[in-house]
């Protein structure tokens, strides 16, 4: 129906005439033309019937326009701004849902009859807990309570400096006395403060609707202990809804209900002294719709995982996305890689000296235990000058972009390799690369990697087409040179050097080594393949090289280098590989 | 191509591509199948329906929300952000925000009612209801016994 009644879909024979009355105006209209209908059109009559029956929004011009919402629309608006992410920047008062029901009468009227809406609470309106639990009806509650911020002095001076409520908040029994006889509405439960002792006592009675529960007991970096006199369970025993566990600093032991069915797990700080690790690995198996998985300086009894008599059955998790392993000791990083099978992306971060090989069971091989590694198509290494930190991070064009990064750090060691030569000497052997398409390296010096090594590592990747190097010494550059005893790296068709210290001697040897060698009149026995999509041809010769931040390479030697028929690039601006960088992602 | 009719008879030839950005027309189309006749759009007026387009037409190829999206979206908790290009383009008076908003709901636009709604939740986060009153333009239509009522509800609220 249009405005004045007029039922289109009556209209008989397709009479509809155009004419375009408006050009493309914006980019927006580039593919949009505009006409005037000069007549009625025809549709289908069940389709019409969609229109037919809809209501025309017209309005009186005098009515506010916010007003024209329908209830459901403006309920929508309402529940966006109650979520507040910048830590309840606004006084209590000016925060959905208690100023929206202060508008006028429809506005309340709407916002008292939305359950969902009154249905979070926080530190700063639990002394209103009554009212928001009459409210909330049977709604799933989420409460939140993070005592940290209130503890921040800054945060209370800046932002609350008189209210009442601080001193409320502090009694932790009066959070709770009101919302315990509603725990069976309970949806989420997030504590960010209070200590594990503190909170058990409201955590007795059965939770059936708790979803997501995170106690984060972290005072700065305090480690619980699992001891013989801790709760075996929380909310007692039930809680068959709970998918999203995060627990920091707070000690449950293992063989708790709370581990079962979970879609992600984040456990950090807890030292185990009666739960095994056998007994993780086990609830793992009872999580098979695990998605993530995130473990950070735990501890656990010593084990030996050598011994399969010990070992669980392995747990295979298909849906599992993300795995973080943080500070946990080889042997039990080792023990939980043997027994974890997935094609998540995997992060370790060692912070005692590790080593990539001491997390896999030398038994077995590394890429089935991370069956995607076979596919990355990018590795970024950064190495950190004094040589005691290392960062690896493989990316693959398909999801999950990222398969792995390991983080390694320690002291250095002046009775063995350091930590970057323990990385590298795995790089194209264990982790074998053999999709490898660009190589990143950030850091190469001779103080913490042997020249000779770097060269082996390229002479393990010949798949890669572009490398880029940072920050590297020019021995580093050097292992680039084809010889006739040594061709690293055959395809490589980009280069890209960013703040090295380089030789113009060296790097023009370098291009002139990668370059196509020339007949009696000069010409090239082979042209350069530009954008040839046969990639059998791409890698011939060295087609393009990138100098950034390289200020003592002179306009001769550009000129020399394009003497070889290779596009020479100095860019200003920020640093950046041409074209959409998938580390941008991380 | 696709032809489009407004409320006020204008009529808008579109790639089918950005035409199908509305749900509603996606699914006449697959149910009408190949078809030069226009599609009336009898709630919409050009002048919407031209700056609906425009949004449809930048996000042409973005991939549409599937129903297992829409359902991780009422499970969490939902931000108020909006990209670059979409706050400039929302951008408009109140007027035309609501009728956009009127629009991409009738059409089934979910992406762009997300824009206008986290649009109008923002001009809402922190005001006063007062102050929200006089953004909107609407009447304070409490009796002064029920505006009691209220404050001493919200008494635990005020700044003290």
């Amino acid at each position: 129906m249009t405005d004045n009644g007029e039922d289109r879909s009556k209209g008989g024979k397709d009479t509809h005439k155009a004419s375009p009355i408006l050009k493309a105006e914006s980019p927006g209209d580039r593919n949009i033309s505009i006409y005037r209908a000069e007549g009625p059109g025809i549709f289908p009559s069940h389709t019409m019937q969609v229109f037919s029956t809809t209501q025309s929004f017209r309005h009186s011009p005098s009515q506010p326009a916010i007003e024209r919402l329908p209830n459901e629309l403006l309920g929508m608006i309402f529940k966006l701004a109650e979520n507040d992410c910048v830590g309840h920047s606004h006084p209590l008062g000016a925060r959905a849902p208690l100023n929206v029901s202060w508008v006028s009468k429809s506005w309340r009227q709407l916002a008292n009859n939305m359950p969902a809406l009154w249905a979070s609470i926080d530190d700063t309106n639990a002394h209103m807990a009554p009212l928001f639990l009459e409210r909330s009806g049977s709604a799933g509650l989420e409460i939140e309570l993070a005592r940290s911020h209130i503890n921040s002095r800054r945060y209370k001076e800046f932002f609350y400096p008189r209210k009442l409520y601080w001193e409320y908040i502090d009694r932790l029994d009066e959070f709770f006395d009101p919302l315990v006889p509603y725990t069976s509405r309970w949806k989420s439960l997030q504590l960010d403060g209070p200590t594990r002792d503190e909170v058990m006592p409201f955590l007795a009675l059965p939770a059936p609707r708790l979803e997501d529960l995170c106690l984060d007991a972290n005072d700065g970096c305090a480690e619980a202990v699992e001891t013989g006199d801790a709760p075996q369970s929380l909310f007692g025993g039930f809680t068959p809804s709970l998918r999203h566990l995060t627990l920091v600093g707070v000690a449950i032991p293992l063989t708790s209900s709370i581990y079962l069915g979970l879609i992600s797990l984040q456990l950090f700080q807890v030292t185990f002294q009666i739960s095994p690790l056998r007994q993780l690995v086990q609830n793992l198996a009872a999580c098979p719709l695990l998605e993530e998985l995130s473990l950070g300086r735990l501890g656990f009894e010593p084990h030996s995982d050598d011994e399969p008599v010990h070992r669980p059955a392995v747990v295979v998790l298909p849906r599992l996305r993300a795995v973080s392993l943080n500070g946990l000791l080889s042997g039990d990083t080792r023990y939980l890689l043997r027994l974890i099978r997935s094609s998540a992306s995997l992060w370790i971060h060692d912070e005692d000296g590790g080593d990539i090989l001491e997390f896999f069971p030398l038994d077995e091989d590394v890429a089935k235990i991370l069956p995607n590694l076979c596919s990355t198509f990018k590795l970024r290494v950064w190495v950190y000058p004094l040589g005691d930190s290392c960062i690896l991070h493989g990316i693959t064009p398909d999801s999950p972009a990222i398969i792995h990064q390991f983080r390694l750090e320690g002291p250095h060691n002046d009775n063995g390799p350091n930590i970057v030569r323990r990385t590298f000497a795995v790089i194209g052997q264990r982790f074998a690369y053999p999709q490898l398409r660009t190589l990143w390296v950030e850091g190469l010096c001779e103080s913490a990697l042997d020249p000779a090594l770097f060269a082996r590592v390229l002479g393990d990747l010949p798949t890669v087409t572009s490398i880029s190097l940072r920050s590297a010494s020019m021995c580093f550059i050097e292992t680039l040179i084809v010889t006739p005893e040594s061709q690293p790296c055959p395809l490589l068709r980009d280069l890209e050097l960013v703040q090295c210290a380089v030789k113009s001697q060296s790097l023009i040897a370098l291009v002139a080594s990668r370059a196509p060698r020339r007949d009696g009149n000069g010409q090239a026995d082979v042209p350069p393949t530009i954008d040839h999509p046969d990639s059998s041809e791409l890698g011939k010769y060295l087609r393009r090289i990138r100098l950034v931040g390289m200020s003592d390479i002179v306009p001769e030697t550009i000129q020399t280098l394009e003497s070889f028929l290779v596009e020479v690039l100095i860019p200003e601006g920020p640093l950046q590989w041409p074209g959409p960088d998938p580390f941008d992602v991380v | 191509m696709v032809n489009l009719v407004t409320s006020d008879n204008e009529s808008f030839t579109v790639e089918k591509a950005v035409a199908s950005r509305s749900v509603l027309i996606k699914n006449m189309l697959e149910d009408v199948g190949e078809s030069d006749q226009p599609i009336p759009l009898p709630n919409v007026t050009a002048s919407v329906l031209k700056k609906v387009l425009e949004y449809c037409d930048h996000h042409k190829n973005e991939p549409m929300p599937t129903s297992e999206d829409l359902a991780a979206e009422d499970t969490r908790k939902r931000t108020t952000d909006i990209g670059e290009w979409d706050q400039k383009f929302i951008q408009v008076d109140q007027e035309m925000l609501f009728e956009i908003i009127l629009a991409a709901n009738y059409l089934d636009i979910k992406p762009l009612l997300d824009v206008g709604c986290k649009t109008v939740a923002n001009m809402i986060k922190g005001k006063t209801p007062e102050e929200i009153r006089k953004l909107f333009n609407i009447v304070n239509d409490f009796t002064p016994e029920e505006e009691a009522q209220i404050k001493k509800e919200n008494e635990w609220a005020e700044d003290r």
